[in-house]
């Protein structure tokens, strides 16, 4: 892990087979989880604490960081928020991490494996802890799960590829929270039926670690990284900022459609081709690269904006030195 | 020969005709961009 100095434990909790619980993590602080027996899956959501509709998104996760987690990995929230809630700092090798399989549930059980009855499932499980804080059933959304050894193959069938766990006991992730968070770890539902967690449940540690200066320097050059973009929005930019009551839907008759840049505007230019430029795009045509010769230099010109004027997928990565992180926690920031 | 851009589009090549090294207005631009596009895709000039 990044050389830092952690702070003291503030607040620790053994959560056993098969619960879950909802704990606030403020910005500098750290969030530990440990497996106290041995392999055990653990499904986790996180939510902004002062608004919860901005919460995890795994999807996005996968957007920018593909199909595993590591050591730099950003828990981002869904756009049009888009904010870095924590940072994924240490993880063991032994805890491959699946942020494809979304959260068991009741019906997976009772429809895939005939269970006739209400199986553990983290569905439910994550419903019960977020109720401490007035959230509902619907607020829970798909996991980011840690030992979860999932698989897949080439069509991308997900079940039964899930590999037996790795986990070891002693095994310990570690996240920082870049914003307020509510974090929601929970001993995974399907531990006895399933290879998730090799077909029993062990109970795991959960850890907060108060705020010390270099966990303060780290956020704060975590934050300066991954926030400020002007299109990371907030409530006070949506044009509808209400959250609704009402379960049924029902068209607003006063609606007037506002899409952004809409329409859109269409130059007509005039591009000047020689012959050799011209063979060219016959060229691109023969070999499906373009339908016609408009569509081969507007897609060849912005194909080479793609190639050579965008910023790659690149791994999210903790390459801060020490002297720098110890410089920002001395720096008045925004806590 | 006419090819349609959209105004988003020419934000960004605009952005290439401020850097100036590849021409110094859109048309000059576009082409550049679609020359070195065939050079990255499809290798050297066909005779």
């Amino acid at each position: 892990m990044i050389p830092i100095q952690l702070g003291a434990v503030r607040y620790e909790e053994i959560l056993q087979p098969v619960t879950g619980r909802a704990v606030p993590v403020m910005q500098g602080e750290v969030l530990k989880i440990e497996l106290v027996e041995g392999p055990q899956c653990v499904d986790f959501n996180c939510f902004n604490l002062h608004d919860y509709k901005d919460r995890l998104s795994v999807g996005h996760m996968r957007r920018y960081g593909g199909f595993r987690v590591h050591p730099g990995s950003v828990l981002w929230s869904a756009p049009p928020r888009f904010n870095p809630l924590m940072v994924l700092l240490d993880k063991p090798d032994t805890c491959v991490t699946d942020i494809l399989g979304a959260r068991c549930n009741a019906v997976t059980f009772e429809r895939e494996r005939g269970y006739p009855g209400l199986h553990t499932n983290c569905q439910d499980c994550q419903a019960e802890a977020i109720r401490e804080y007035g959230l509902a059933p619907d607020d829970v959304h798909d996991s980011l799960n840690f030992w979860m050894n999932t698989g897949w193959d080439d069509a991308g069938t997900f079940i039964p590829n899930v590999k037996r766990n790795r986990g070891r006991k002693g095994d310990t992730v570690t996240l920082i929270a870049t914003n307020d968070v509510l974090a929601v770890p929970n001993v995974c539902g399907s531990g006895d039926v399933s290879n998730t967690s090799n077909y029993f449940f062990r109970p795991i540690k959960v850890q907060i670690l108060e705020r010390s200066p270099d966990t303060i320097g780290l956020a704060q050059l975590l934050r300066k990284q991954y926030m400020g973009f002007k299109n990371q929005r907030t409530v006070a930019d949506f044009r509808n900022p209400k959250i609704r009551t009402e379960r049924a839907l029902t068209r607003d008759p006063s609606y007037k459609p506002e899409f952004v840049n809409y329409p859109l505007q269409i130059n007509d230019l005039e591009i000047e081709l020689d012959d050799a430029d011209l063979r060219q795009v016959r060229r691109l045509i023969a070999r499906g690269l373009a339908e016609d010769a408009e569509d081969a230099v507007r897609s060849g010109a912005m194909t080479w904006y793609t190639r050579n004027r965008t910023v790659q997928n690149q791994p999210e990565a903790l390459d801060f030195d020490i002297a720098d992180i110890r410089e920002a926690s001395s720096t008045p920031g925004d806590q | 020969m006419k090819v349609r851009f959209t105004g988003q589009q020419l934000v960004l090549i605009d952005k290439i005709v401020a850097e100036g090294s590849m021409g110094n207005t859109r048309e000059d631009v576009i082409r550049a961009m679609f020359r070195q596009y065939v050079l990255q895709t499809l290798g050297g000039v066909a005779k």
